[in-house]
């Protein structure tokens, strides 16, 4: 038996499927043969599950995120990025892919303030802010959606409610003074789950009770009700189930067409070619690529992941 | 062939329930009073029960003793001779003071997980520099509340700063706050010892400070007999009141202020809190500051209201208690109220019994149960029979 998200690997790997949904069989013993990626799809989130997203051209507006020949170290002080220069502009989606452990962590982290640089220049809506603190980033728009879920993104056995004032408990109206108004805290959550979808027993059940779909959409509730002018999305939809990653998908495709910036850092290819209006790849460090995606081949983006590109 | 396996394995639990909550601990202190009884019986006594049953009465007074003293309270009248009324019961709450006080410093730090162990040492310090204000540094003739007001301040000012040391290296150097805050007990006893023993502050060579003004004095219940006749000899101090003060500010403070939001954040999961851009630097000098504060005001109360001067062993290890009590409630302030009261009445209870250890044994016993049926609250103890086939 395997059990598995991603449909590709059911279809390639199993001879007979059963899908569950919400503790329920909904079809069992289907031949894998036969079985086709949209029927699965509906079967297991309840509706129909587009695979192709329908995508308004991009138009973009001014230079949100540029980075000048950024450079910075791993946690065990090994270079981790090497003189990264890349630029996102409002209104567009540029997708960083690599395999995991090229750097993508360390860009993501050096940008939102959480890790320094140790050169190069990192400009926020003009506004220099490399090696800032991540209050200050905060407070420049830039959201982020790290790719550690559980382990950075949300406070497991705070609330839902709780969580969803993780970057706005200082200001009105959450903030009166040096009190957190509970009121609106709990008025707030419930309309941020309810706009959401996300499911919860309630705004107060701690947020480590929720699935990983549902976490996510608590992270995006928080960090999308901030009105990002740039947002940084990593691995955003690993390890969930088609139908949260359709709505995660659509969520930062409205946000791109609301005039943000979006950094998408991620290891899918298809999610990439999907979302992205641009895409670069990071290869130990380095961008060793970029392409406009109508322009894409996939087979030549896998090269350049896998650092072949760098002898050319 | 076929072989039995059991095998215990531990899951943790999705949901906690409230029920649970409240059900471990008191688990926990029923265990220990059950594994106590064992202690005891090998100890000598022929009825742990009836040990227990005297310990309480000792802690608490019997319910005779209570109507009478409601009644003298209602009718304006002394005591009756011959009962005690709510003798038994204040001095539990004498004993109960330092250590709520003590046990809230404790609740706030463990909050965010820093292992502040040094609540003894805090309290120490606390105590020294409200003795240095009563005796040296302000004129003995200083009015009550001022010469108070200045104690307390400096008896929070004291135990801040022997909180600042181990929150400074933890928050800049990242050192163990366990191993700092432990060592830091024995450098403020043996500071204590050397102002107090033959040093600048001993009375003629003995132990202790000189005794402080009446102004130094917290006002106890006995020093309003004259307008209400049933407190004549009661010792219960303004402390508590201080202390349960404090328990409602702290509750308040942690559940409804931003400040008390980032300290729970920060408790449960740091790098959130770093990626929601709190400082964990200043929160951890900040929240050990007020740590050691919390204990050194125990320790101004405890001279001020209790021993009226400072002695060398004033503290029969407030601090230590604390930390259980801290545990114990769970680390929620309004919870240290009735736990402290309970150590308090432990310790008043258990004073007339030999051997002299059952108190700390019966506290040692109880931190046991309470780490011990706080796992099985947090984790599901699976029992598998597994048949396994051998070859």
């Amino acid at each position: 038996m395997v059990y598995r998200h991603k449909l590709d690997e059911v279809l390639a790997i199993a001879d007979r499927v059963t899908v569950l949904r919400r503790g329920r069989v909904t079809a069992s013993g289907m031949d894998a043969r036969i079985a086709t990626r949209p029927e699965l799809a509906r079967l297991m989130v309840g509706r129909e599950v587009l695979f192709h997203l329908e995508k308004a051209p991009a138009r973009p507006g001014e230079v949100i995120l540029a980075t000048e020949n950024l450079c910075a170290e791993s946690d065990r002080g090994l270079p981790a990025l090497r003189n990264v220069s890349i630029s996102v502009r409002a209104g567009e989606i540029l997708g960083i892919a690599g395999v995991a452990g090229n750097g993508q962590r360390e860009l993501a982290q050096v940008i939102t303030g959480l890790r320094p640089a140790t050169t190069g220049r990192l400009l926020i809506h003009g506004a220099d802010m490399i090696n800032r603190s991540a209050r200050e980033v905060i407070s420049q728009g830039t959201a982020h959606i790290p790719e550690d879920r559980g382990g950075m993104g949300t406070v497991p056995n705070l609330s839902v409610a709780e969580n969803l004032i993780l970057k706005s408990y200082r200001e009105a109206p959450i903030a009166t003074g040096w009190f957190i108004n509970t009121l609106e805290v709990h008025r707030q959550a419930r309309e941020l789950v309810d706009a959401f979808h996300i499911v919860t027993p309630s705004v107060q059940a701690p947020v480590r009770l929720l699935s990983g779909g549902n976490l996510q959409r608590v992270i995006l509730a928080r960090e999308i009700t901030s009105r990002p002018q740039l947002m940084v999305a990593v691995h955003p939809t690993r390890g969930l189930d088609v139908g949260a990653t359709e709505g995660i998908h659509r969520l930062l495709l409205e946000q791109r067409d609301a005039g943000a910036a979006i950094l998408l850092i991620s290891e899918d290819l298809d999610e990439l070619l999907s979302l992205s209006d641009r895409i670069a790849v990071i290869f130990e460090g380095q961008i060793v690529g970029e392409v406009a995606t109508a322009a894409a081949d996939v087979n030549e983006l896998g090269l350049m992941m896998a650092g072949t590109a760098r002898q050319q | 062939m076929t072989a039995s396996i059991v095998r215990l394995r531990f899951e943790p639990r999705l949901e906690m329930s409230r029920w649970l909550n409240v059900a471990t601990p008191l688990i926990g202190v029923v265990l220990a009073l059950v594994v106590g009884g064992v202690v005891l019986r090998f100890a000598g006594a022929p009825d742990p029960l009836e040990t227990y049953a005297a310990v309480f009465e000792q802690a608490f007074g019997t319910p005779v003793d209570w109507v009478a003293g409601g009644r003298a309270l209602l009718t304006g009248t002394p005591c009756e001779k011959g009962l005690l009324c709510f003798a038994q019961f204040s001095d539990t709450l004498v004993k109960a003071t330092p250590i709520l006080l003590a046990g809230l410093g404790v609740a706030l730090a463990f909050r965010m997980r820093l292992w502040n162990i040094g609540a003894e040492g805090q309290l120490f310090m606390g105590a020294w520099m409200a003795t240095g204000v009563a005796l040296f540094w302000l004129p003995r003739d200083t009015p009550q509340p001022v010469m108070l007001l200045a104690m307390a301040v400096a008896g929070m000012v004291g135990g801040a700063l022997w909180g600042a040391i181990p929150g400074l290296l933890r928050a800049v150097m990242n050192v163990n706050e366990i191993i700092t805050t432990l060592m830091l007990n024995y450098i403020a006893f043996q500071w204590l010892t050397f102002w107090v023993v033959a040093g600048p502050w001993s009375q003629g060579g003995f132990q202790i400070t000189p005794p402080f003004p009446r102004s130094a004095w917290l006002p106890r219940l006995t020093d309003y007999a004259k307008e209400v006749p049933s407190f004549a000899g009661l010792t219960a101090h303004l402390g508590i009141v201080l202390g349960l003060i404090a328990a409602i500010i702290l509750w308040i403070v942690l559940s409804r202020s931003r400040w008390g939001y980032e300290i729970r954040v920060i408790g449960d999961n740091p790098n959130a809190a770093r990626y929601a851009g709190m400082s964990l630097v200043r929160n951890i000098v900040i929240v050990m500051m007020l740590s050691g504060a919390l204990a050194g005001l125990a320790g101004m109360a405890e001279v001020a209201g209790v021993v009226h001067a400072l002695q060398d062993r004033f503290s029969p290890g407030y601090g230590f208690t604390a930390i259980i009590v801290a545990w114990l409630a769970k680390l929620h302030p309004l919870a240290v109220i009735p736990v402290s009261i309970l150590f308090g009445g432990l310790l008043v209870g258990t004073k007339q019994i030999q051997p002299a250890g059952i108190a700390s044994m019966l506290q040692g016993v109880i931190l046991f149960t309470i780490i011990g049926t706080d796992m099985l609250a947090r984790y599901r103890l699976r029992i598998e029979r597994a048949s396994q086939r051998e070859a």
